[in-house]
């Protein structure tokens, strides 16, 4: 995905993004392997129906990832 | 082990605006947060995150291990993980609904609560290295099965030594991309 900044309406029509640092996938693993950690399993979340049926306004993503979820385990 | 050290991309950070679209006003982390946790509950639902959480093979996650977001870490720490799991969290969040709140009217990010535990704790400094750069919000716990299906929460480098990352949906729509401080100097 192209990606999109964390926003709310922090109050009815006053949408606010909150500040964001991005961190590549690689961030992440360059990290772990830092402290010492090691990647066991990752996997994806997509937007499929069952996300449409919670967010019908992401259809414009459907079939995009949209979560991951990763097992680390300390050396 | 080897000291933690920031990654290369922290000289060299991507250009969060190229991702920012919309132009909507920025404000900083405990702004943001401490305003939204009105409504988080309305706004990020966590059912999704469960779904891909179900779905993690290591046995001795399955079933036990705690997403990341805020509200479910918290209730994990809690020792309330497995009725959050299991279909209670309805009615663990009438009982909690004003923990957020008070958090934020008190100067708190929901994420300062794990944070504060982090602290101070030799066998966890790795983990907040990490924990920090990632933002805050994807530190999880592990569960670890005892005898006749019962479980124990605990903390995962105690037991397991495995963790979980879950990022929560509300940077979900940008896996790359998190909300969180900058590590510890």
């Amino acid at each position: 995905m192209a990606g999109v900044p964390t926003h709310f309406d922090r109050a009815p029509g006053e949408p606010v993004t909150i500040r964001c640092y991005v961190h590549l996938l690689s961030d992440h693993v360059k990290a772990a392997h830092a402290a010492g950690w090691s990647l066991l399993e990752m996997d994806e979340g997509l937007v499929d129906d069952a996300w449409l049926q919670k967010k019908p306004k992401l259809q414009i993503y459907a079939g995009l990832p949209i979560s991951f979820s990763m097992v680390w385990r300390h050396r | 082990m080897r000291t933690w050290a920031p990654p290369a991309c922290r000289d060299m950070s991507v250009d969060h605006s190229i991702y920012d679209k919309r132009r909507y006003p920025i404000v900083d982390v405990r702004e943001g947060y401490g305003a939204w946790v009105r409504t988080y509950e309305q706004t990020v639902q966590d059912e999704m995150d469960l779904r891909l959480l179900e779905r993690v093979q290591d046995g001795r996650l399955v079933g036990g291990a705690i997403c990341a977001r805020p509200r479910v870490r918290h209730r994990a720490d809690r020792g309330v993980a497995q009725p959050a799991l299991l279909g209670g969290r309805r009615r663990w969040r009438r009982h909690h609904a004003g923990d957020a709140r008070r958090g934020a009217e008190q100067g708190r990010l929901p994420d300062s609560w794990d944070r504060r535990r982090l602290e101070d704790r030799p066998a966890r400094r790795d983990v907040r290295s990490l924990y920090s750069i990632a933002g805050g919000r994807a530190l999880a716990r592990s569960r670890t099965a005892l005898p006749r299906g019962r479980a124990r929460h605990t903390n995962a480098e105690a037991i397991s030594s495995s963790w979980v990352f879950i990022p929560s949906s509300s940077w979900l729509a940008c896996p790359l991309t998190s909300t969180g401080r900058r590590a510890s100097p």
